[in-house]
């Protein structure tokens, strides 16, 4: 039996990623197994998004992004391809959580926090440029209940 | 417009009437942010209506937090379980003072006047 899938596709603006993820926090809500990931699959999903329409795209708000979602048994496996411009160094930065020094007010990172969050939050990422396409995919690990 | 403003007697109360505070928002919300504090003042930032919080939100709350001067504190009132995942995650809930609610952040800023 084939696993359920949920495909999207958007331009590159800021409140078309807003629209998608509100309809996938909706899927994610209504399918058994997937509703304790509904959070995070929003978050990971909407910086991975917004990076391409902030980078790949160098807000050009009018190209297309390609969701999609596969559900598998024990994750969320996601993939998002976009025909924007490769990634610096060929492939996707790794990096720390900015460091938050209590305190010290003027020092507080304003970004950065994007890549990282995506790192902390998934397993499996893969990045590969395939023609004129990035192809970007991670799996959301489901909690056992 | 995303953001209200009200008053009590040791902060100011900013609201945030949206339910995403995210990157199509995250500049309007610094530019309205500061236009309603411009007067002074320690702040509450209501946050009760955000289901929402990214990376760009997240970003414009830290650049607003700076903005005030090191006079002038800022705490979060109201967060939602993904607003409080994000600020966990990136360690910023080390940084803010961070309430249930309104009124448990409204106690704590009188707190300090109470022997007056």
């Amino acid at each position: 039996m084939a696993l359920p899938e949920l495909e999207e596709t958007l331009t590159s603006r800021a409140e078309e990623v807003r629209r998608v993820l509100e309809r996938v926090r909706q899927h994610l809500l209504g399918s058994p197994g997937f509703e304790d990931i509904a959070d995070t699959a929003q978050i990971v999903l909407g910086e991975a998004l917004n990076n391409i329409v902030e980078h790949a795209y160098d807000c050009d708000p009018s190209r297309p992004i390609y969701l999609s979602l596969r559900f598998c048994p024990d994750a969320l496996e996601c993939r998002i391809e976009d025909e924007g411009i490769a990634m610096p160094g060929g492939t996707p930065p790794k990096m720390e959580m900015p460091s938050v020094t209590v305190g010290q007010r003027d020092t507080l990172p304003e970004g950065g926090f994007g890549w990282a969050m995506i790192h902390a939050m998934t397993v499996g990422l893969s990045y590969r440029r395939e023609k004129d396409r990035n192809l970007l995919s991670f799996s959301i690990p489901v909690i056992a209940a | 417009m995303p953001l209200t403003s009200s008053d009590s007697e040791y902060a100011q109360i900013v609201h945030v009437e949206d339910s995403r505070l995210d990157a199509s928002i995250a500049i309007q919300f610094k530019e309205d942010f500061r236009s309603l504090t411009a007067g002074g003042g320690d702040v509450i930032l209501e946050m009760s209506q955000v289901e929402f919080l990214d990376s760009s939100g997240l970003g414009s709350i830290v650049a607003v937090f700076k903005g005030l001067g090191p006079d002038r504190t800022m705490a979060l009132a109201g967060l939602q379980p993904a607003v409080e995942k994000v600020m966990a995650l990136t360690r910023m809930n080390t940084v803010f003072a961070i309430f249930p609610t309104l009124e448990d952040a409204l106690a704590a800023a009188a707190a300090p006047h109470a022997a007056e």
